[in-house]
């Protein structure tokens, strides 16, 4: 920590004096800390940065930086710049994890650095960064970044298991599905339902609490009245719709904006013949043609991992697609897609199996 | 609403501007400045805090009052070790552990016509499951606690309703928690000022609010624009 410093400046005392001033050094780089892991984007950290000199220089500190939340480096994709680079650098080195993950996506998908890129999420992971484990995952399973040769299955579900038992929802779901399917891992349904189920009630955990503190704070109302709620929010979270209980979708991490509005926008380019996945809050390209699985009834959406399309389906692809959809891999290597008797689709029967 | 568990011992603390203060010692050692000088035996006579205004201390004190009524009112440790006691209790009668209670031994084995203690032990626990397991019976309870407006929620208002004040007071608090030594009290104080940097929409905002001068010159302050330029 450092030294207590009494500023004392040689400055007149005006009539309106610098708060700061009589406070000593640790004092307000704790202040800043908690500043900077507390804003919700990233112009409210930045203000104090332009302040004076003193706060500038306290504002970097590398314990500031290494506290900033996902938020304070949500980086918008039509200002990526050097000096954005640099920052997010900046934080990196200071030991933000956050800001590895960060960086390390954007690395890897927007400015195709494969090596440097994955070598950040693996820093991230590394320290049980459940969101990095997760996307170390997925590139796994489809082999991002090199050939159909080089998907590695066993890790993907190796690292899909760390997530998972981190709490990470779309882990779980990856998890619960491979588990089922028998794909990378021994196959065990019951297991699989199991962690299907988990990340189901994890996800109504969430909601429910930034639901209930928020109507605590401000109503002080004591029952949960779900319908209400949803007339509140419109479409909630498929997958508990079935109960009647539409929570809403649960926030993403903003990397993933980031990532979406990055090609959307035609900030970056995405490669001839390549595609996002189809799910809206994912984001991710594809890295060589056919890297995705598509929806094998439409054959119109892609998804990068059974977690996006599990989501998506009941998001909106339930409603636009046949009732009879089949997870398949293009080139013909089904798998995980049969099983299903009379011809349901599998994610959608387990879906099922594990809500009701 | 304090009660008179401890010694019950006054100390008195002197503030700057040479006012005498009473306050209980347990409501004082809040503060690891006076609970070290406590410790040391150096509480005889009166504390002179130096750098304390009245004004301050008073509200300190007030603070660490509060904070030693809630822990009275809600000992939420004890509560927590009722319940451990009272399910080591449930899983003492089952197992029967070399028990040191002859009688329960005795109870059980008279019940006990069909088989092991330990038998008897799940019988009973299943029953207490019936109604929902002991643990879900404490959680429901304590969630209807809850449900009056959780006394960490009223003392989450109370803390917000004191730490707002202004800019004058709020640095004064500051620096008196940090010379006290008040964990809560500084916590409380930082995410204050940090909720308030966040308030301000803009930079000459947080001038405004903070009376900050700036002394960049205009070139350097062109350049950290530059850095930041990928905010909005």
């Amino acid at each position: 920590m450092l030294q207590r410093k009494k500023q004392r400046t040689s400055r007149k005392i005006t009539d309106k004096s610098d708060l700061f001033d009589g406070v000593p050094d640790d004092l307000v780089v704790s202040i800043l800390c908690k500043l900077s892991s507390s804003v919700s984007r990233p112009t409210d950290f930045v203000n104090i940065l332009l302040t004076c000199k003193r706060l500038n220089r306290l504002g970097l500190h590398p314990l500031v930086l290494s506290k900033a939340g996902p938020k304070a480096l949500a980086v918008k994709a039509q200002n990526w710049s050097d000096s954005a680079h640099r920052f997010l650098k900046h934080c990196v080195s200071a030991g933000n994890i956050e800001a590895c993950y960060t960086l390390g996506m954007i690395r890897f998908y927007c400015l195709q650095n494969r090596g440097s890129g994955a070598s950040l999420m693996a820093k991230a992971a590394m320290k049980s960064h459940a969101p990095a484990l997760y996307s170390l995952a997925v590139i796994q399973f489809n082999g991002s970044g090199g050939s159909k040769n080089n998907k590695d299955l066993r890790a993907g579900v190796a690292l899909c298991a760390r997530a998972a038992f981190l709490g990470h929802v779309d882990a779980l779901r990856e998890l619960g599905h491979c588990l089922q399917d028998g794909y990378g891992v021994r196959q065990n349904i019951t297991e699989g339902r199991r962690l299907l189920i988990q990340a189901n009630a994890r996800e109504l955990a969430s909601s429910l609490n930034t639901i209930v503190k928020r109507q605590l704070k401000q109503q002080h109302q004591r029952r949960l009245n779900y319908q209400h709620y949803a007339y509140m929010t419109g479409s909630g979270c498929p997958l508990l719709s079935d109960f009647g209980c539409n929570v809403p979708v649960p926030e993403g991490h903003p990397v993933n904006v980031f990532l979406k509005e990055w090609f959307e926008l035609g900030v970056g380019e995405l490669g001839q013949g390549l595609r996002l996945c189809s799910h809206r809050g994912c984001g991710r390209p594809e890295t060589r043609a056919h890297e995705f699985r598509r929806c094998s009834v439409c054959g119109t959406v892609n998804y990068c991992s059974r977690g996006c399309q599990a989501l998506d389906w009941k998001l909106r692809h339930k409603v636009e697609c046949g009732p009879m959809e089949r997870w398949q891999e293009e080139g013909g290597n089904g798998n995980g897609g049969d099983g299903g008797a009379g011809g349901m689709e599998e994610v959608g029967e387990a879906e099922d199996l594990a809500i009701g | 609403m304090s009660s008179s568990n401890n010694s019950g011992k006054v100390l008195k603390l002197k503030s700057k501007d040479n006012q005498i203060f009473e306050v209980e010692e347990s409501v004082a050692i809040q503060s690891e400045l006076i609970k070290n000088v406590v410790e040391a035996g150096c509480d005889i006579g009166v504390i002179p805090l130096l750098t304390v205004h009245s004004k301050t201390l008073r509200n300190v004190i007030e603070w660490c009052q509060k904070h030693v009524d809630y822990v009275e009112e809600n000992d939420s440790g004890s509560n927590e070790e009722e319940i451990k006691n009272w399910e080591s209790e449930i899983c003492e009668e089952g197992n029967n552990n070399g028990s040191d209670d002859e009688e329960t031994k005795n109870w059980e084995s008279e019940e006990n016509n069909n088989g092991s203690d330990e038998e008897e032990a799940k019988n009973w626990e299943s029953e207490g499951n019936n109604d929902g397991s002991n643990k879900e019976e404490v959680e429901n309870w304590e969630w209807e606690e809850n449900n009056d407006g959780s006394d960490e929620e009223e003392l989450e208002n109370w803390e917000s309703k004191f730490v707002d004040v202004d800019k004058d007071s709020l640095y004064a608090l500051l620096l008196a928690a940090d010379y006290l030594s008040i964990d809560s009290l500084l916590e409380r104080v930082i995410k204050q000022v940090a909720d308030v940097i966040k308030q301000c929409r803009s930079v000459e905002e947080v001038r405004q609010t903070f009376g900050i001068k700036s002394d960049f010159t205009p070139e350097e302050e062109e350049e950290i624009r530059e850095e930041i330029s990928w905010i909005d």
